[in-house]
């Protein structure tokens, strides 16, 4: 019995050891797809998906200048203030994102996606396929840049840590193996900084030791090391030997998840093709739910005619992304009415794209700034527990909803300025008396608010809230009061 | 539906809408100043100003539980012929406002009462008055019912009319039907009509009077987002982050209609009650309470034998009289007599008693006191042993300090070695008692970068970003603050000003609309008080309770209290207060003495020196002058060449010279020619001989302005001094055009020429600025002597001293240990079984204290040497074992080499975790095994060098310059020695670490001075402005190489920078 269980643990430590992977990376994607776009800029700033208040992705000479991913964009802004903004094209970043994916999948189902445009693969016994390590890199490399038009690095080695590494210390459209047995050595001249998420007073403290690379580090003895600051340094003292055996953990979030229904028979109706899409969306919601997923836009295609079928497609964001039933329904039917259907409908596909995991950084990002800096590391240490325990389905985004947005109206004004006639529902209605008038001027340092609120008596008894935009004079009715 | 109720309003916000017949009657009962801190925009004096303006005859201010803008406030109304009425807003213990004025003095004195309870046993900053001593002190005092936090107002506004109705009749108990009013306020905020209708009917049912105010707390709309600046501040919260939802309580004002308005405006928000402004005016007709002004009723001391004190005054000054004059005994006399009658006119008997009572403590305690600043001019001050200075040697006029004309308060200062000194504060705390002794306050106003740090804060900026800024804006700031002498200067340049220096090539981002916003804010809340300080040291004592007199609040400071009034205001009320100052520099020569005594077994009474040993004027004729009293800055160095002070008054000159006024008034070079011989004496009219002979014709001296004025306009003494203080003022131009035509007259009636008496004048104006007395100087000649004696006689002791109570002076402790060094004094490492707390000296070498070390204060550094004093610590783990101290505490001493006995620095510093383990481990457990032992790289001596430099500021062993020898060699820098075979006008390059810092004085016209310090010696850089402005970002680096002209070889060396740059 304890035969067999050393047997187990040492054929799981083999496994571990000899776990082979391949890191392909396409270093800051939506950069390089929006320079592709744009032109080359060196001063490029990307904000985030949502709000756009935050920077998503910088360039390189940016970054050097302490333009991080979280950052304020107006802070960007500030070290910055030539650098060329553009808004997000999620779709597009989706596709590339996606393209890198499915050129992947030619090689391994076992497929971890790390970050945008990152990626870890499983390649053992591939390198024996395709005539070595040395030439799989490079193929991968070719295979992913040709399918995502994006520069691109492949890194091999045993490992996540290294083969990450290996990537990042390559050059663009490049491949670095690290042959088995050659990790320690190849991360010797790497500094300590690299080491993912060390704790600041571990790296204070190896510093004063003399100790600056990941050679250093390693040429200590374990149970030196151990002691010396504590038992979770473990992890990073085998990461600097080049022991890494963390399990690569394929992909959970896939990048998009569809319902379709083929039809026996075509169908032109719109009022059963609006069942169907209800019905699909339904279905969608219900998948995206259960996997814990938010959809960040849908797409509905219909395939017209039998033979040669036709595709039509219409496709939205969905601002905020959700899995909302009722959400996603109103979409795909507000989607079906755009379409023009001049044939019959042999088959309605929904397709919505879920969130992926660095989506879920970027909403943890703006979340832990939006709090007290003190607790941002407590926060995102609570977030990777969650993450490590219960997956990435566990992370859910909050949104509050918001008050109910005033409606404009048009308001005649008598001769010292108050209303005295207001049309409401295309209806004119006279004011008796103005009951209260007060004012409200707020937010002057970003987007200021100024409005004159009246709460007004109609002729016929009932009151109103009114307010003037004193900036551009327009008038808006705030809330309806009942009856006096 | 009631419509009448709404048919009425007008935009009256703006102050457009009808005009009511009541028209400017009505004055604003309820303002807040800059001083109700961080929650109120104008200064007190703005307040009255646009009061004025606006047609206002009357107005209250009432701030937050202070009174700390009352002064410039009544002041300033009273001149504009505006009714000032003093008020506060009380902050009550449930946290509810209520207004208070005071009608009467006993109201006033209330009012004192009041704030003083309010704010006693809370925390600083912070007032909670209890209902229940409200209640106790309502005579005198007009309530109304205050804003929407008031008890009345604020169960109105939930229509809890039954609460509401309670409060008001406990109002109308405690205060009386007559001195309670309904406050009414119309800010167009949601609710304030319906709230003050409410308001205005509840004050009906019990036929009270309402009264409508404005919660004023700007003086236009333009100010109200600096007013949220304020709050946001207050409340720490970035702006971005305050804003509350619409429903949500938020701290800042829902609008910006919370400015002073005109009588029109008001009355066009109170249309239906019209008779709520009419009663604002009835409330300031019966509002009448003058400042009290005037002498403060001084404690009795208490005299023997039942002398009065003017007796007992004379008694010890005529017995001390023959001691110091045995030989001018007569001259000595009459002015003896002459001060004593001053005195017992001014009635200040008992404030020179209440002094020498301190002096007495202080010699029986046996710490070093000395007099400084005008109090010098009087005999009687230097017979009671409060100044060291003989007036009559000196020839110091009296009418400098007392003189019943400028009828001002006399300002005795005292210097104390600061490491007593709060044993002499809490000495006259016990003596007069805490409800008689007070400390006076100081407002900690906004400086540039103080104000870029919080506007930056309240604006949302990136902390680190603004981090940069403000800490460049204080190196900027800081170059220009400095004197000649190297003394910092409290003056403050503009924020836009500090920016547009900082970034020379202005980017699109200094344009930025945020940028802009920023600085502008910054600019606008500079000078503004952020919250209440102590003054360095000003002590009032007063024979009434003072909380009666002036309001009073705890300070941060244990055991302390602190006036609401900073000294400016103290001496406007005529309050006289006594400034007890530390002086680090008394300290460090009393540690010498006490070094000296323990060492060498000598006991030296510094007063029994007779300022003339030569070696002392030879030593600072030599330009060593690094660690002595005033004289050590570039400025004072640049002057000694020329001056060669040979005696004592030459120590007073040159104390004095190197200061604005002379700076100013281009008396130094002058002066300095005329004492060379390069050029004659002159005087533009003969009866300036007598003022300024000492001098050689020109002015260096307050005390030759009174002089002047005496004997060549006729001026009176007191008219003198008059003058001599508008020279000092800040506004001294328009201050001086009052004396301009009095001064003419006077000359022109002595039979003066109209362009001898224009020129005699000019050279006065000339002198407007910062100047020493002549008595304050000898003041501090005394201390340049004393330190300079003991820098000759007793350098390591003296050096000692110094490095004990650093930072002190003009340099950083490095600088010291450096010239310390040159004068062949050894240093000795940090030895954790050595070191004692403070630094020793050890067969004339130093040895600093642990309390250099960086993490361990000076209670530590004493603990530690206390548990040593048992047994000499065996290890690391007996240490840590034994101290406590945290692992942090103990990594400095390790990288400091204090460990050095036990151990390579890196070595100990791995075993630290060992040591941790096995001093928290129960004993008998088993050891570290073998293996979990690493062996680390030694460190090199350049690392160990710069690591305990960082870990303690001081390195102990080489100079900081050593370790980069080789680099500065590499950069063509030639060696000190060379520097001084070298012609003078060569090109030379020279390099060194910056001693000092980057100075650019205001009088210096843009040139920039630094002093690069090297193992060999000191060498003054002057750099043209042209340069600095392109080298700035250069000139922030710690070693430099410069390339420029030899200027000077002696005393110092010296050269004018052509180019900089940082060493690579």
């Amino acid at each position: 019995m304890l035969a067999d269980r050393t047997i187990v643990r040492y054929c799981k430590t083999a496994m571990l050891n000899l776990q082979r992977l391949a890191c392909i990376f396409a270093p800051n994607l939506p950069i390089q797809v929006e320079q592709a776009r744009h032109g080359y800029a060196a001063q490029l700033i990307v904000p985030d998906l949502l709000g756009g208040q935050t920077v998503f992705a910088a360039s390189d000479e940016l970054i050097l200048a302490g333009v991080e991913t979280g950052l304020p964009l107006h802070q960007a802004k500030q070290i910055a203030p030539s650098a060329l903004i553009v808004g997000p094209d999620e779709t597009e970043y989706h596709a590339r994102h996606g393209a890198m994916h499915e050129s992947l999948k030619a090689f391994s189902s076992a497929i971890e996606t790390i970050a945008l445009g990152e990626f870890l693969l499983d390649i053992r016994g591939l390198g024996a396929v395709h005539g070595g390590e040395e030439r799989l890199a490079k193929t991968l490399c070719e295979t992913v840049r040709n399918a995502s038009q994006l520069a691109a690095r492949v890194g091999i080695g045993s490992g996540k840590f290294v083969a990450q590494q290996a990537a990042r210390q390559t050059a663009d459209n490049t491949a670095l193996v690290v042959p088995i047995g050659h990790e320690r050595r190849f991360l010797s001249a790497l500094p300590i900084t690299i080491l993912p998420d060390m704790p600041g007073e571990m790296y204070r403290r190896l510093t004063l030791l003399d100790i600056h690379t990941l050679g250093d580090l390693s040429a200590l003895n374990k149970p030196a090391v151990l002691r010396q600051f504590g038992s979770e340094a473990s992890f990073f003292y085998e990461l600097a030997r080049g022991n890494d055996s963390r399990p690569l953990q394929p992909d959970v979030p896939p990048l998009r998840i569809a319902r379709a229904m083929t039809l026996s028979h075509p169908i032109s109706d719109r009022r059963v093709l609006l069942n169907i899409v209800n019905h699909l969306s339904q279905r969608l919601s219900r998948t995206l739910a259960a996997r814990g997923y938010h959809a960040e836009a849908l797409k509905l295609t219909l395939e017209i005619g039998r033979k040669t079928p036709l595709r039509l497609e219409q496709g939205q964001a969905l601002k905020p992304p959700t899995a909302d039933e009722g959400k996603l329904s109103r979409l795909a039917m507000h989607l079906l009415g755009q379409l023009g259907i001049a044939e019959p409908v042999a088959r309605v596909s929904l397709c919505a794209y879920p969130l992926r995991s660095w989506h879920h950084q970027t909403h943890q990002l703006a979340l832990v700034k939006a709090g007290i800096p003190e607790r941002r590391a407590q926060l995102e240490d609570v977030i990777q527990l969650i993450l490590h325990r219960f997956g990435q389905a566990a992370i859910r985004i909050a949104s509050l909803l918001g008050p109910p947005i005033p409606l404009k109206v048009k308001v005649k004004v008598n001769a010292v300025g108050l209303p005295s006639l207001v049309t409401l529902a295309g209806q004119a209605r006279g004011i008796a008396g103005i009951d209260e008038h007060w004012r409200e001027e707020r937010a002057w340092w970003s987007q200021p608010l100024r409005r004159d609120y009246y709460r007004v008596i109609l002729t016929d008894g009932s009151l109103r809230n009114l307010f003037q935009n004193l900036n551009d004079g327009d008038w808006f009715l705030d809330r309806a009061w009942p009856m006096v | 539906m009631n419509v009448h109720r709404c048919s009425s309003f007008t935009r009256a916000c703006g102050g457009a809408g009808v005009v009511p017949h009541s028209s400017l009657m009505f004055c604003e009962l309820h303002a807040h100043s800059t001083y109700s801190l961080l929650d109120g925009v104008p200064f007190p004096e703005q307040l009255a100003e646009r009061a004025a303006e606006l047609g206002l005859t009357a107005i209250a201010l009432t701030d937050h539980d202070a009174l700390y803008g009352l002064v410039p406030f009544y002041l300033r109304a009273r001149e504009l012929g505006v009714k000032p009425i003093i008020g506060v807003e009380f902050t009550l213990e449930d946290e509810s406002h209520l207004t208070l004025l005071a009608e009467n003095d006993i109201g006033y004195r209330n009012l004192c009462r009041l704030i003083s309870a309010g704010r006693m046993a809370r925390p600083k900053g912070e007032s909670r008055l209890a209902w229940a001593t409200l209640t106790q002190h309502t005579t005198g005092l007009i309530c109304l019912t205050g804003c929407r936090r008031g008890p009345v107002a604020r169960h109105a506004l939930l229509n809890d009319m039954a609460a509401a109705r309670r409060w008001l009749v406990w109002l109308l108990d405690v205060f009386g039907r007559k001195s309670v009013y309904m406050e009414l306020q119309r800010n167009l905020r949601r609710d304030d009509v319906r709230l003050s209708r409410r308001l205005a009917g509840l004050a009906h049912e019990h036929r009270l009077q309402c009264v409508a105010t404005g919660n004023v707390h700007y003086l236009t709309r333009d100010d109200a987002d600096l007013q949220d600046v304020l709050v946001s501040i207050r409340e720490r919260v970035p702006l971005p982050k305050i804003v509350a939802g619409r429903n949500a309580v938020s701290p800042l004002r829902p609008n910006h209609e919370y400015y002073l308005r005109s009588p029109t405006a008001m009355a066009a928000l109170y249309p239906d009650l019209p008779e709520a402004l009419q009663n604002t005016l009835l409330i300031a007709e019966r509002c009448k309470v003058s400042l009290p002004t005037g002498l403060q009723t001084l404690p009795q001391f208490p005299a023997p034998h039942g002398l009065a004190a003017d007796d007992y005054l004379r008694r010890l000054c005529e017995e001390q009289l023959p001691r110091h004059y045995s030989r001018n005994f007569k001259e000595a006399k009459v002015l003896l007599e002459k001060e004593l009658a001053l005195i017992a006119q001014l009635g200040l008997a008992n404030y020179f008693l209440v002094v020498w009572d301190i002096i007495a403590f202080c010699q029986r305690r046996g710490i070093l006191c000395h007099g400084r600043g005008s109090a010098a001019n009087s005999l009687v001050a230097k017979l009671l042993g409060i100044s060291a200075v003989d007036p009559i040697a000196q020839g110091l006029v009296v009418e400098r300090f007392l003189s019943v004309e400028h009828g001002g308060t006399p300002d005795i200062d005292l210097d104390i070695d600061a490491a007593q000194r709060e044993s002499v504060i809490q000495y006259a705390y016990d003596r007069w008692g805490r409800d008689h002794a007070v400390m006076a306050c100081t407002y900690i106003t906004y400086r540039s970068a103080s104000a870029i740090r919080d506007a930056g804060f309240a604006l949302g900026f990136n902390p680190n970003t603004i981090e940069e800024i403000a800490t460049a804006i204080e190196g900027e700031r800081r170059a220009q603050e400095l004197d000649e002498d190297g003394q910092v200067k409290h003056l403050d340049v503009p924020v836009d000003q500090l920016t547009t220096r900082l970034f020379d090539h202005p980017t699109t981002w200094l344009n930025s609309t945020e940028w802009q916003r920023l600085v502008t804010m910054a600019e606008r809340l500079r000078k503004r008080p952020r919250h209440l300080g102590l003054h360095n040291g000003g002590m009032i004592v007063t024979g009434e309770p003072i909380a009666s007199l002036m309001p009073i609040e705890p300070a941060t400071m244990p055991n302390r209290t602190v006036v609401q009034f900073d000294k400016e205001w103290l001496e406007e009320l005529g309050i006289v207060k006594i400034d007890l100052l530390g002086l680090r520099m008394l300290s460090a020569i009393s540690d010498a003495l006490k070094l000296v005594r323990e060492t060498r077994g000598r006991r030296i009474d510094l007063h029994a020196l007779d300022f003339r040993d030569k070696r002392v004027y030879d030593q600072i004729c030599s330009a060593k002058t690094i660690g002595l009293f005033q004289v050590e800055s570039g400025a004072q160095v640049s002057v000694i060449p020329h001056l060669q002070p040979r005696c004592f008054q030459d120590l007073v000159v040159e104390v004095s010279l190197i200061r604005p006024g002379p700076l100013q008034g281009n008396m130094v070079r002058p002066y300095l020619r005329r004492r060379n011989g390069q050029e004659p004496v002159t005087y533009p009219h003969p009866s300036l001989q007598s003022a300024l002979e000492d001098t050689l014709g020109v002015i260096i001296f307050q005390e030759q302005v009174i002089k002047i004025a005496r004997d060549f306009a006729g001026f009176i003494p007191g008219r003198g001094e008059l003058l001599r203080r508008a020279l000092g003022s800040k506004n001294a131009s328009e201050s001086l055009e009052a004396f301009h035509h009095e001064f003419i007259q006077g000359a022109l009636a002595q039979g003066v020429s109209q362009p001898i008496a224009e020129k005699v004048w000019e050279m006065i104006a000339g002198f407007a600025g910062y100047s020493f007395s002549k008595a304050h100087a000898s003041a501090f000649a005394v201390i340049v002597y004393w330190s300079a004696w003991l820098r000759v006689h007793f350098p390591a002791e003296y050096f000692c001293g110094l490095l004990r109570n650093s930072p002190l002076g003009t340099y950083p402790p490095n600088v010291l240990e450096s010239e310390a060094r040159r004068n062949g004094i050894r240093f000795l490492p940090f030895d954790i079984n050595r070191s004692k707390a403070k630094a020793t000296v050890e067969g004339g070498a130093i040895r600093f204290g642990l309390d250099y070390v960086k993490g361990i204060g000076a209670e530590q550094a004493e603990a530690t040497i206390e548990i040593r004093g048992m047994q000499p610590f065996r290890s690391l783990v007996d240490f840590v074992e034994r101290t406590h101290l945290d692992r942090r505490a103990v990594e400095s001493l390790i990288l400091a080499g204090a460990f050095g006995s036990l151990g390579e620095r890196r070595q100990v510093l791995w075993d630290l975790a060992e040591a941790f383990d096995l001093a928290r481990r129960p004993q008998g457990l088993p050891l570290a095994v073998p293996d979990e032992h690493a062996a680390m790289h030694p460190m090199t001596e350049a690392q160990k060098l710069i690591i305990t430099f960082a870990t303690t500021g001081v390195t102990a062993g080489m100079h900081l310059v050593e370790v980069r020898r080789d680099a500065f060699t590499r950069a063509g820098c030639w060696p000190y020695h060379q520097l001084l075979k070298t012609r003078l006008g060569s090109k030379v390059k020279v390099g060194g670490l910056v001693a000092d810092g980057v100075r650019r004085p205001p009088t210096a016209k843009g040139t920039a001075f630094l002093r690069l310090d090297s193992p060999d010696g000191i060498v003054d850089v002057i750099i043209p402005e042209e340069l600095y402005l392109k080298s700035h970002d250069i000139l922030r680096s710690a070693f430099l190489v410069v390339e420029g002209v030899l200027r000077q070889k002696q005393p110092a060396i010296a050269i004018t920078a052509k180019r900089v740059e940082a060493l690579k």
